[in-house]
């Protein structure tokens, strides 16, 4: 048996009677961690959320569990009945300033990283990897810039080039750690449009994000957190003034779309 | 003309040189290939530090075996090997800050390998081969081993490419795609000092560093693709092998010495004058 296809043996086979993901009471105490206390929600396939939280509020934290990247001390995740690390259908996007953009890549090599996982060991990437690395550009309208340095491109065009890589990923839930940040207003609607198109593919969607505004108007359910969950559904109902100030300890959310460091 | 040729053939006469620049060329290769990742990652340091925690190992075969190469090889190589384990735990959970366990298990370990090697009473020379290599001593023996390990060496890089490109840029990612990532940085670790050893006749284990890190940095100032970095690093740690030797056999200087300054003559003229990212490129085209 190769190791590769040991490799697939180890993952989970989707069990489609189950909810995408389920996560039941989840906590988090780890020093380095924001600490994350008893966060439990379901999700279906194909929706659209915005997670909206101070800083420090544990966004990135409760994605990395999601993402099978952390461990919680205690509580479960499940995506479609199993735990998160036997899916490779997952796709964590991070901040931007958390990146190397001096590394020696191009955004063709970037995208085709999304594929390591359906390539397998020892092989290079084969003709139809090079087909769905292009479609996943042309998705996001990036195919002419196949062979920019990834340091070259604009703040719009990484996080769009990301989103190419969890398109070649297959992946089928995708958490954008806040994608927005820092982006003119023009690209901030191209990378909406893209989650758009996303959710027509029926790819679920969890968006970390300080722009209330826009978390209001384009996703379907909206999470309000601070290392605990305040409130988790509609915008209508979950954006009250008093949830907000509870979330934000009193303070008026920001509704600047700034950097958090 | 013929002064030229003289001055490139005539060491060629000599089976050591013929020796020497074979063993250089395998080893610039091998440590250049594997020093992408090294400066890619920020391990430099962590390089340093497992070249020199080999000493204590080497100590430990020279007083129990002698001078014997074969053998320093194999306790060189497990102390390595055994290194690049315990480094791999200490950069886990310590309260100590990484860089600082690293620091003073280093300095300890390679202490200890000039302690025990100052007990034989005539070790000046032979420390300082350790130290500082020796290329010219190279055997056809070595040769061989050089060439098998090393050979490895590229031969895991070639095969598990992708894999240590995508832990290296987006080691979440890597996470994500349920990749192996704690064996995987394990055996970057193990391939690293792998190629420290096969490398210590020629340069020793105090310019090491340079050998994994030179020669990647220059190629990184000149592409930015991951396979042409590494091919660019290759050349240029092959080249100063050879022009190293040649100046070392001509010059009477240390051979090991004269490699690593002619490596950093090549990351010199390539940080003042690459294309678009070299100083006066910048400054020429600013005006």
């Amino acid at each position: 048996m190769s190791v590769t296809s040991w490799f697939k043996k180890s993952l989970a086979a989707h069990d489609m009677d189950a909810p995408i993901l389920q996560v039941n009471g989840v906590s988090l105490h780890y020093e380095t961690y924001p600490a994350l206390e008893q966060i439990s929600f379901d999700l279906e396939a194909g929706e659209r959320i915005a997670v909206v939280g101070p800083n420090g509020a544990g966004k990135s934290t409760l994605f990395k569990i999601i993402a099978g990247v952390l461990s919680p001390s205690t509580g479960s995740i499940k995506i479609f009945g199993h735990r998160p690390t036997r899916h490779i259908c997952i796709s964590y996007v991070p901040q931007r300033s958390e990146v190397d953009w001096d590394f020696p890549v191009n955004v063709f090599d970037a995208v085709m990283m999304g594929r390591t996982g359906q390539i397998g060991f020892f092989k290079p990437p084969m003709k139809s990897d090079q087909s769905i690395v292009m479609e996943s550009l042309e998705a996001v309208g990036m195919q002419d810039l196949a062979k920019r340095q990834v340091g070259e491109l604009s703040g719009g065009q990484q996080q769009r080039m990301f989103i190419a890589r969890t398109l070649a990923q297959q992946a089928e839930l995708v958490l954008m750690d806040e994608p927005l940040t820092g982006l003119d207003v023009n690209s901030q609607e191209d990378i909406l449009d893209i989650l758009n198109m996303l959710h027509n593919n029926n790819v679920t969607v969890m968006v970390a994000t300080h722009n209330l505004d826009l978390a209001a108007s384009h996703f379907d359910r909206v999470m309000l957190l601070n290392n605990r969950l305040f409130g988790f559904g509609k915008p209508q109902d979950v954006f009250s003034d008093t949830q907000l100030s509870a979330a934000y300890g009193g303070r008026p959310p920001s509704q600047e779309d700034h950097h958090h460091g | 003309m013929v002064e030229w040729f003289d001055w490139l053939l005539n060491p060629l006469s000599y089976t050591f040189m013929v020796r020497g620049l074979t063993a250089a060329v395998m080893v610039g290769v091998v440590c250049s290939v594997i020093g992408t990742y090294v400066v890619l990652r920020g391990m430099a340091f962590l390089g340093d530090a497992l070249a020199h925690t080999i000493l204590p190992g080497i100590a430990v075969g020279y007083l129990i075996s002698g001078n014997s190469k074969q053998q320093l090889f194999w306790w060189a190589l497990v102390t390595a090997i055994l290194s690049a384990f315990s480094i791999g735990l200490i950069t886990k959970g310590t309260k100590v800050k990484e860089d600082t366990a690293i620091g003073i298990v280093f300095a300890g370990m390679f202490a200890l390998g000039i302690a025990m090697i100052s007990t034989v009473r005539s070790y000046a020379g032979d420390l300082a081969h350790f130290l500082f290599g020796n290329v010219l001593g190279v055997s056809q023996g070595d040769l061989w081993t050089i060439a098998l390990f090393g050979g490895g060496v590229l031969l895991v890089v070639l095969l598990l490419y992708k894999e240590f490109l995508v832990l290296s840029f987006d080691p979440i990612l890597a996470r994500t795609l349920r990749l192996p990532v704690t064996f995987l940085n394990q055996l970057l670790l193990v391939l690293i000092a792998v190629s420290i050893v096969v490398s210590l006749q020629t340069v020793g284990v105090a310019l090491m560093v340079a050998m994994l890190v030179t020669p990647a940095a220059t190629a990184s100032l000149l592409t930015k693709r991951m396979g042409l970095m590494m091919v660019l690093s290759a050349l240029v740690g092959a080249l100063s092998g050879v022009i190293g030797l040649y100046l070392s056999f001509h010059f009477s200087v240390a051979s090991g010495a004269a490699i690593v300054l002619v490596c950093t003559a090549f990351f010199l003229i390539t940080f003042l004058f690459a294309p678009h990212r070299g100083k006066v490129w910048r400054w020429v085209s600013a005006s």
